[in-house]
């Protein structure tokens, strides 16, 4: 059986079917539910090499997984053989002068700007859920407010390490890294990350602008983008303005990273930044618990908004990356606002992938790359079948 | 004392915020252990030893989003294990210290 | 009015040590009704059972129930009105449970401030328990007293979270997994010493040789 061959592949202890660890992998965030065959926890790369070969061998499925916090289903299958990450979580070497970290795909951010900041750097791409591990934001390319200034994964993943699926080592440098960014685990398993990350020494100003709707804050946009040092543009219709702590109304929050704003207190700066930081959190309080996204031009942000409105859910964002948020109470909202997001020639992705819950909605040009990649290096299709293709 | 009311396992929405605070899962990063699984156990009606298996401090509570009452919740179900017969080992002999009135830490 | 025409006392304040301090810390239970004594709080001491909340977590509702009941009996027949425990475990049971007023140790040192001894030259770790955040109590609160009595805590050294233990409720499940969670505890305390408020980190911590002091032996140092 497949699955014995598997148990092979890894050390002892690194082996698991025992019926509450197949329970407890049976789920993440998205909802779904689906039993794995098995689940391995690989501590050296050599493990995850030989179970490759091994579920090629079997035609078994093989699904990497983090902290389980992904919300589209990339992280559960059934009859799958997962590839718990977590174990490789080390930050193995720091480069301060070059700025670079070489951390496992395991670690968390959380946990890797907790040892950058005892040399004043850090890793600017926070993201909403810190316990989501960097294997799976890279694997998403999940953007975050600052990456109006830093940009994504794409600009701050210098080289990754990875298996493809049919087991072979890559290291993928510069431009190369983009086939496993924005991949969702369907290309490759990372292993090793080599991140660029920065000096923590910049003052954060802003400015707030009190605007009547998404389109008057799309048109201050065109005037902000010749200014230096924009770290965050951030859209609030009046529901999220509350919930961020200002006041009545829609608002354009622009964050610099030097002294270009009029807002120049810290405390007051520091409250509505972490505000923004827990506002996916603040809203699941409310009920709405299902964040969704759109990738739209910023020209059909009105357009985007009044569908939130119709669906009488929030609507915010990183208006000048011309990614949209909302979070919806009921799951048979997903359905209308992923049509509406299409009818406006948008993508419903833009930070937590397609995963397996919007397969439907995945563009047939990446679908026919994804094809593509698969036969270079997955032609067995045993990486995270399901996802995207 | 925060006594702030606390939500039902059944509003749990898997965020794995919990987590964060679980230390015996930061320690094994084993999901048998962590409070999520904890709660997921609980709103499916799972007792078994799993329930003792998380450390129940406050510190996943605090991180819960949306309020779950992950302790209440736990303890309700040790309580229909406990109901059932189903008892650890370690459960079982510091309770009979505990029944004849002695102080079990002795 | 009693049975023999005696009147039943009132409004009588308990320190309640609680099972594991009488167990293996008695020092620390000298050292807190010194503190108090020193403090001008009046306390009775009785002879109570287990407060039962080992039997409440862990599941155990009936005898919780029947520990709680046969407490309370003892509480009422003696006037006990009010508990003060250095357990934040007992602490939590009291208050939520039987729903007496209650107050951990700190507390009743944090409302006297001003009688707490000044004594210079002392550097010690602080770790928070876990069940003071339940208890509404911060780190802050701990910090502020040992600050009062010429304690200095280094930046870094006040480490707020679990010790393994959670009232013994992790531990006895779990003694492996719970001696390697206070293992890497102890691994962030920079300092000799290590200071607390509750008897199952000051006993966790002891299991892995290292020097745990409750705060009021420092205090009455």
């Amino acid at each position: 059986m497949g699955h014995i061959e598997i148990r092979r592949a890894v050390a002892h202890g690194h082996y698991f079917e025992d019926e509450e660890t197949l329970l407890a992998y049976s789920y993440d965030a998205s909802g779904i539910e689906e039993r794995p065959l098995v689940v391995v926890k690989p501590t050296h790369e050599e493990e995850i090499r030989r179970v490759l070969q091994a579920a090629n061998q079997n035609r078994l499925a093989v699904v990497p997984r983090g902290a389980g916090t992904n919300i589209r289903g990339a992280t559960v299958k059934e009859s799958c053989v997962v590839i718990d990450m977590r174990r490789f979580d080390a930050l193995e070497r720091l480069d301060v002068s070059k700025g670079i970290a070489t951390v496992g795909a395991g670690m968390t951010i959380t946990r890797l700007n907790e040892l950058l900041s005892k040399h004043n750097l850090y890793f600017p791409l926070v993201p909403e859920n810190p316990m989501a591990t960097l294997g799976g934001l890279v694997s998403q390319n999940h953007v975050t407010e600052e990456s109006n200034l830093f940009g994504d994964y794409r600009k701050l993943v210098a080289e990754v390490e990875c298996f493809d699926g049919l087991g072979r080592y890559h290291v993928l440098k510069g431009q190369e890294v983009e086939r496993v960014v924005g991949w969702e685990g369907t290309m490759g398993i990372i292993v090793k990350l080599k991140l660029k990350v920065y000096p923590r020494n910049h003052r954060v100003t802003l400015n707030i602008y009190a605007v009547k709707d998404a389109a008057e804050a799309g048109q201050r946009l065109e005037r902000l983008k010749n200014e230096k040092g924009v770290l965050m543009i951030e859209y609030f219709d009046a529901a999220t303005s509350t919930l961020v702590g200002l006041e009545r109304g829609s608002h354009l929050v622009v964050a610099y990273a030097n002294d270009r704003g009029s807002y120049k207190d810290p405390a007051k700066i520091g409250e509505l930044l972490d505000r923004r930081k827990r506002l996916e959190q603040t809203l699941w309080n409310d009920g709405y618990t299902l964040s969704e996204e759109a990738s739209l031009d910023p020209s059909k942000a009105l357009q985007f908004e009044q569908l939130c409105v119709r669906e009488k859910v929030p609507c915010y964002g990183h208006l000048a990356r011309g990614v949209l948020l909302t979070a919806l109470k009921a799951a048979e909202q997903r359905s209308r606002v992923y049509s509406g997001v299409v009818s406006l020639g948008g993508k419903p992705v833009g930070k937590h992938g397609y995963g397996r819950l919007k397969r439907e909605y995945v563009p047939v040009e990446v679908r026919r790359q994804a094809v593509r990649l698969k036969e270079e290096r997955d032609y067995n299709h045993i990486l995270n079948p399901g996802v995207i293709v | 004392m925060k006594m702030e009311k606390k939500r039902e396992p059944e509003a749990c929405i898997l965020c794995g915020l919990c987590n964060g605070g679980g230390d015996a899962y930061n320690l094994s990063l084993d999901e048998r252990r962590s409070p999520r699984h904890a709660v997921w156990s609980c709103r499916k009606g799972r007792i078994g030893p799993a329930l003792y298996a998380a450390t129940l401090n406050s510190r996943p509570e605090e991180l819960c989003p949306v309020g779950i009452g992950i302790d209440a919740a736990v303890i309700a179900a040790r309580r229909k294990m406990v109901k059932v017969g189903q008892e650890t080992v370690a459960n079982r002999d510091f309770m009979a210290k505990l029944r004849e009135g002695r102080n079990p830490h002795k | 009015m009693g049975l023999f025409g005696k009147r039943r006392p009132r409004g009588v304040t308990l320190y309640f040590p609680g099972c594991l301090a009488e167990a293996k810390l008695p020092h620390v239970i000298e050292a807190q009704k010194s503190v108090l004594r020193d403090m001008g709080v009046e306390f009775v001491t009785l002879r109570l059972e287990c407060c039962g909340y080992p039997a409440w977590y862990a599941g155990y509702e009936e005898e919780f129930q029947q520990a709680m009941a046969r407490n309370k009996r003892r509480l009422e027949e003696n006037g006990v009105e009010r508990i003060i425990t250095g357990c934040p475990h007992c602490a939590l049971t009291f208050r939520q449970r039987y729903g007496i007023e209650t107050e951990h140790i700190l507390e009743a040192f944090e409302e006297r401030l001003e009688k707490i001894r000044q004594k210079e030259g002392r550097s010690t770790s602080y770790h928070h328990p876990c069940f003071l955040d339940k208890l509404g109590i911060g780190e802050k609160t701990a910090i502020r007293i040992l600050r009062r009595a010429g304690v200095h805590v280094p930046a870094g050294n006040k480490a707020a979270g679990c010790c393994g233990s959670v009232g013994d409720d992790f531990a006895r499940n779990n003694p492996e997994e719970a001696r390697l969670i206070c293992q890497r505890r102890c691994g962030e305390f920079s300092e000799k010493t290590i200071v607390t408020a509750c008897p199952y980190c000051i006993v966790m911590f002891q299991q892995q040789r290292k020097e745990a002091k409750d705060v009021s032996e420092l205090l009455g140092e």
